[in-house]
């Protein structure tokens, strides 16, 4: 046998090897994807938890006004409320649904607090609240304490425990966060804006 | 001499297309694998925006001026 032909003998064995390589690698692979016929089967499924949050209402504005002339303060809120001044009246509060498959717990943070929000000092100085109420019943399942829902707490900047169990059963997932100003009448004028943000974590169990 | 030739040429296509098909269900499985594994989703976040806007009247300019 001459060495051209050995060439050739090497290379054909290599060439079969790789191919048998492939063609069992190939069948391995479709085996796994298209199966082969089987008396029984069982078809499984493993959900994994995702927390997710949304606010299907996320802007409240009261637009331009001002103290009244003869007010040392302003009072306005998101549930219609407009005392002492001329702002629009808003009677929509911001509202929060869970839209993961898994209940949370829910904290609420502003990105300032009334002196920096709003200023001013006349009239007892400003004042910024938020109130979390459920929208739809029972959407807080575990709230933090008694007076926790539906009572107005001052906002300070820090994440702030809202509810300890937000429910996320599509008839139960719904609260509504209502936003209370006292605006002093020597606050600086322009326009004012503060972000709040809800952060959930996963409930993972207890009252 | 010639036939000898064209064999050894198709044979290194035959290795060259088995090696590359290898390479690519390896990788095709791969990244199966981390997509799958990417979709976890345990915290979430969102923001609202509060605001309104203060007229100039006396009183809040008042001192502002001078």
């Amino acid at each position: 046998m001459s060495s051209k032909n050995n060439v050739l003998v090497i290379i054909a064995i290599i060439a079969l090897v790789i191919a048998l390589g492939n063609l069992l690698v190939t069948i391995n692979k479709a085996g796994k994807l298209t199966g082969y016929a089987a008396d029984q089967a069982t078809a499984a499924l493993e959900l994994a938890p995702a927390a997710k949050i949304n606010f299907v209402v996320d802007s409240i504005n009261w637009s331009s006004g001002a103290v009244n002339e003869n007010a040392t303060s302003a009072n306005i809120n998101s549930e219609g409320a407009v005392i002492g001044g001329n702002w629009s009246t808003v009677s929509q509060g911001l509202t929060l649904r869970n839209d993961g498959n898994v209940d949370v717990e829910l904290s609420l943070s502003t990105s300032n607090i009334a002196s920096a929000f709003i200023g001013g000092s006349l009239g007892g100085g400003p004042s910024y609240q938020l109130k979390v109420s459920n929208s739809e019943a029972s959407s807080c399942l575990f709230p933090l304490n008694s007076t926790n829902l539906g009572t107005y707490t001052e906002a300070n900047a820090t994440a702030q425990p809202t509810c300890k169990r937000f429910d996320q059963a599509d008839s139960s997932d719904l609260l509504r966060i209502d936003v209370n100003l006292t605006i002093p009448g020597d606050a600086e004028s322009g326009s004012k804006i503060s972000t709040i943000t809800a952060t959930a974590i996963i409930f993972t169990g207890g009252p | 001499m010639e036939s000898e030739k064209v064999v050894v040429f198709l044979l290194l296509i035959v290795i060259l297309l088995s090696v590359s098909a290898i390479v690519i269900t390896s990788k095709i499985n791969s990244d199966s694998v981390s997509k799958i594994e990417s979709q976890d989703n345990f915290e979430g976040a969102n923001y609202a925006n509060v605001g309104f806007e203060i007229a100039e009247t006396s009183k809040n300019t008042r001192g502002l001026s001078g």
